[in-house]
């Protein structure tokens, strides 16, 4: 299994690659719910990924509307120019475009919540996709199962916040609104969310897109990674919202890990990091179906 | 202009006569199984093949959900169950899974694929790819404007499915997991609690911005299309879609009537004025418990409202008339909320206007009552005019 990590700190370039990082996952501006870099900006990041031997992913993860289809066009058009391996993408309007203008790079779909069964991620292999992004929310077993039928063409995500939630709603900013504060919400990255009954702060990001919720607690499979390092290709390292120590802490233990050494290394992130909760995520618990099994 | 499919939900077999007879077009209803709402449903393989057999009747179609987002574990049996549903003669499945899709064209290939709102199709590239892929019809996101609406009808072939009344997820539809994560029920599965209505605290790092007397809550307003419904018919979208499976008998009857007679309306060449939309949203009132607005349908921050947590009735539902006694006047009723004698009551059926009476006279088996308030009871109400089984009768707030 490779590492990818998000890019979300371009001053992270070398270190990434000093960490043994494969390749880096980003984006701009343009079509992305979570990065901010101007075109400028992501041209330098293409050319340093070329310089220090990184792949390059950019990921286009909103919902295309209809008025901003050339705009996508003249995007994908500019993108060419950075060479990119690979496009990660959840609308299939995006692969429709990609297709049609013979751009030549991985397509990688990244459905977040839809790509839970081998019947879909089977699917989309045939129609010309290279690689899925398995969603969060399945069971070790159920990941085993599905990377083995289609070939091990899935990627997974392995450390970070988990998505839990994409709306075209500025929640924040309408509630702001709302209750006559004065708070600009958009791009910013330290708002959270409590529920009233309930411990943890979950991590909210609002941009021109609108808002994203991420869980209150960060995935860390570490317990999981040997097993998970022989069915998947590329382990995703989720660095939305982590503090540079933390994720440098985790890639070099990434290098490391091994099935003896597992349990030591969560220990001590654990302890170092004693502030964040890390969990299992998914991996270990099916979700259930009807309220009376949950 | 071709005429538009009002396509409503049903969660048990009684709902989805109901709708076909206030005028639905079409049906769609989940299975015990592998749908989405299969919690909220109550339909056998039995009561699906009724329901189809009287739907074709009245030249009416049926359409199954099967739109689960599945896991592996979720799929045995599917093949069976889909050739079932064909053989039954359902017209489509609604679904979001493309991989059944594919299983669909294969071993039930008469089954029509019609592709949920959960894959958030937004615009016309992406119709064009899931139709060069086998959809039979696409039904939007809910995230659409009503300009782009336009413009992917104009563009794409495929038939479009719009939704135009009823709840919404205040995330895209099948992008979340709130409710698994907070409570581990997995709403794509089926087990959604609902975790978007609850109450949160809002921090900026560790300052506390949210106010405990008007506490922060994704819930939204319902949707409520109707200053869109000509627009939607002009454009040539095949089919207006109501939400709201879990409603009852009276919204069903309502909410689908009230539509029915505004497409008629466009249909007959009308345009809806100012009155004539007022008068439409003073119909969906009477069904309506949640606030409502046309979310993102027009370019207005309509879609942004902050909380929907007021809710009204303007009529409420009192009974279904079971039959009519011509010679004496009097209607058989089903009780379903309290009334009295004295009280104002509205009745209304598929080919009736909305009439008031005054409730004169009524009587059980044991004789003459004055409060009418055990549910599911059947009694006599003396009714001034003709009404017909399945008309209801509503009470007037005065
Ligand atoms: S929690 Fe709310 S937004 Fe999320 S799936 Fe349930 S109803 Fe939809």
């Amino acid at each position: 299994m490779e590492t990818l990590v998000t890019l979300s700190n371009y001053s992270y370039l070398k270190k990434l690659r000093d960490y043994g990082v494969s390749g880096i996952i980003t984006g701009s501006r343009y079509f992305s719910s979570r990065y901010f870099y101007d075109l400028e900006t992501l041209k330098k990041i293409a050319l340093e990924c070329i310089i220090y031997g990184l792949d390059l992913y950019i990921s286009i993860d909103t919902f295309l509307e209809e008025k901003d289809r050339a705009l996508l066009e003249e995007y994908l058009e500019f993108l060419r120019f950075l060479r990119p391996k690979g496009i990660y993408f959840s609308d299939f309007g995006v692969l429709h475009l990609l297709k049609k203008l013979h751009f030549e790079a991985e397509y990688i779909y990244a459905p977040d919540t839809l790509m839970t069964n081998s019947l879909d991620a089977e699917f989309c292999l045939r129609r010309g996709m290279d690689r899925v992004v398995l969603a969060r929310e399945l069971t070790i077993p159920e990941i085993k199962a599905i990377a083995q039928r289609v070939d091990h063409k899935v990627d997974l995500y392995i450390f970070g916040y988990l998505k839990m939630a994409k709306s075209k709603r500025h929640y924040l900013n309408n509630y702001f609104k709302e209750i006559g504060l004065d708070k600009e919400a958009k791009d910013d990255l330290y708002f959270r969310l409590k529920e009233y009954n309930r411990e943890g702060y979950l991590p909210i990001l609002e941009t021109k897109y609108g808002s994203e919720i991420y869980s209150e607690g960060i995935l860390a499979a570490y317990l999981e990674y040997e097993s998970l390092s022989k069915i998947i290709t590329k382990g995703i390292v989720d660095d939305l919202f982590l503090k540079e120590e933390v994720l440098f802490t985790v890639l070099k233990d990434l290098k490391r890990l091994n099935g003896d050494n597992a349990g030591l290394l969560l220990n001590n992130l654990k302890l170092r990091f004693s502030d964040l909760k890390f969990d299992d995520g998914y991996f270990h618990q099916k979700t259930a179906i009807k309220k009376e099994d949950a | 202009m071709k005429k538009v499919e009002l396509l409503a939900p049903a969660k048990d077999l009684g709902k989805a006569l109901i709708a076909l007879r206030y005028g639905a077009d079409a049906v769609y209803v989940g299975g015990l199984e592998y749908s989405l709402r299969s919690r909220a449903s109550n339909f056998t393989l039995e009561d699906i093949k009724t329901l189809v057999d009287f739907a074709h009747y009245y030249r009416k179609k049926v359409y199954v959900t099967v739109n689960m987002v599945f896991h592996d574990d979720d799929l045995k049996g599917i093949v069976d169950y889909l050739k079932t549903l064909e053989m039954m003669r359902v017209d489509a499945v609604i679904i979001e899974s493309l991989g059944l899709m594919a299983l669909i064209k294969k071993y039930a290939p008469k089954l029509e694929c019609h592709l949920s709102t959960q894959l958030s199709t937004t615009n016309s590239l992406a119709v064009e790819e899931l139709s060069k892929w086998g959809a039979d019809r696409i039904v939007l996101a809910r995230e659409v404007d009503m300009l782009s609406i336009e413009v992917i009808a104009q563009r794409c072939k495929t038939p479009l499915e719009v939704f135009i009344h009823g709840g919404m997820c205040a995330n895209y539809s099948g992008r979340c997991t709130l409710s698994n994560r907070m409570t581990n029920r997995d709403a794509n599965r089926g087990g959604c609690a609902h975790s978007c209505r609850w109450n949160y605290h809002v921090y900026h790092g560790t300052e506390l911005l949210s106010k405990d007397d008007l506490p922060f809550t994704m819930s939204s307003y319902d949707l409520r299309a109707t200053p869109y419904i000509e627009r939607m018919i002009k454009a040539g979208v095949a089919s207006l879609k109501i939400e709201g499976r879990m409603k009852s008998d009276h919204y069903i009857a309502q909410v689908t009537r009230t539509y029915r007679k505004m497409i008629d309306e466009i249909e007959m060449g009308g345009h809806l004025d100012e009155k004539r939309l007022a008068y439409y949203n003073s119909e969906l009132d009477k069904a309506e418990n949640r606030p409502s607005d046309t979310g993102f349908l027009g370019s207005s921050k309509a879609s942004e409202l902050f909380g929907a947590t007021q809710s009204f009735v303007s009529h409420e539902y009192v009974a279904m008339v079971k039959d009519f006694n011509l010679s004496n006047g009097y209607a058989l009723v089903e009780v379903r909320n309290k009334f009295s004698k004295g009280d104002t009551l509205e009745v209304f059926g598929p080919d009736q206007d909305n009439e008031q009476f005054i409730v004169e006279d009524m009587f059980d088996e044991d004789g003459t009552i004055e409060v009418a308030n055990r549910p599911k009871a059947l009694i006599w109400i003396k009714v001034p005019f003709l009404v017909k089984p399945y008309y209801m009768l509503r009470k007037v707030a005065l």
